[in-house]
């Protein structure tokens, strides 16, 4: 009874989160012809983490920079935000960064997914 | 004179759907926005109020959670509103002491800048199919119409207003988060 047991070898291979390999953008289009849509697009909302990781790759392929570096040259350099960074938090947030009880992601750099 | 003064009222009542659709703003001059603000002694009662409310209420509610809220006019150098809460209990991680020099992870707040960057770039159609950057992708899709996704359809714009039909996350974003073995498989 029940689901039936997840074939092996089928799981995700990334993710970022717990000391995994974080996922780029060959991984993101892999599992894109994997998952159907929910509905057609300009249906209804579905908020979708999805489709920004999407627009941080046409960033890239805009820039021919990787997203981190082309939002850092583009946005932060020019508005001097010295302390905001993509890709892993600055190294002072161990020392300036809040930290709450039970938060085992807060240094994850999650890859394809950091847009 | 009659005719004069139908004039200017009807090129007042003219201006006023420019100005505002659904307001009918006072006649006269449009008042310049506020240039010192942290002056005005309504903003000043409203200030202490919001920071008596903000005591109160986070003191009461927030054990484990940091709080930073702070608002500036364009016109002034110093901030209008600045608070900032501690909590009692500390992960023995991180800063001890939350304040303006405080860094929080932002989440999804982040998803503001690839938007930015590509309204910067200054060459982007939000009208644009996403397949016109990455053409790769009309091949990740189902082998039959009701579980393909039609990529030449999704725009920029679909994309940046949650209305392209794609799902929260896919794979990428589940494996093996908080404690679930889904890497495993």
């Amino acid at each position: 009874m029940g689901l039936p047991d997840i074939p092996k070898g089928t799981g995700p291979t990334c993710s970022g989160i717990g000391g995994t390999r974080a996922c780029n953008g060959t991984d993101l289009v892999r599992d894109l012809a994997r998952r159907p849509p929910v509905y057609r697009e300009f249906t209804t909302p579905v908020y979708s983490n999805v489709a920004y990781a999407l627009l941080g790759m046409v960033v890239e392929a805009r820039t021919n920079k990787t997203f981190d570096e082309a939002v850092k040259a583009s946005i932060f350099d020019v508005l001097g935000m010295k302390s905001t960074k993509f890709n892993g938090p600055p190294d002072s947030f161990e020392e300036k960064g809040f930290i709450p009880v039970a938060e085992a992601t807060w240094n994850a750099t999650l890859g394809a997914f950091e847009s | 004179m009659a005719p004069s003064i139908l004039t200017t009222a009807l090129a007042v009542l003219a201006a006023v759907p420019l100005a505002h659709s659904s307001v009918c703003p006072p006649l006269g001059p449009v008042l310049l926005a506020p240039r010192s603000p942290s002056e005005n002694p309504i903003v000043k009662a409203a200030i202490g109020s919001l920071k008596a409310t903000f005591d109160g209420q986070i003191k009461a509610q927030m054990k484990a959670s940091a709080v930073s809220v702070a608002a500036k006019s364009l016109h002034e150098n110093n901030l209008l509103f600045n608070y900032h809460f501690t909590p009692p209990t500390q992960s023995g991680l991180g800063t001890t002491n939350v304040d303006e020099n405080t860094m929080y992870r932002v989440g999804s707040v982040s998803k503001l800048m690839p938007v930015l960057a590509l309204l910067l770039d200054g060459g982007v159609s939000f009208e644009d199919p996403i397949t016109k950057y990455i053409p790769g992708l009309r091949n990740a899709t189902g082998s039959s119409e009701v579980l393909s996704t039609f990529w030449d359809e999704i725009t920029i714009g679909a994309l940046a207003s949650h209305l392209s039909g794609l799902a929260t996350d896919c794979e990428c974003t589940c494996g093996k988060s908080f404690g679930s073995e889904v890497l495993d498989y």
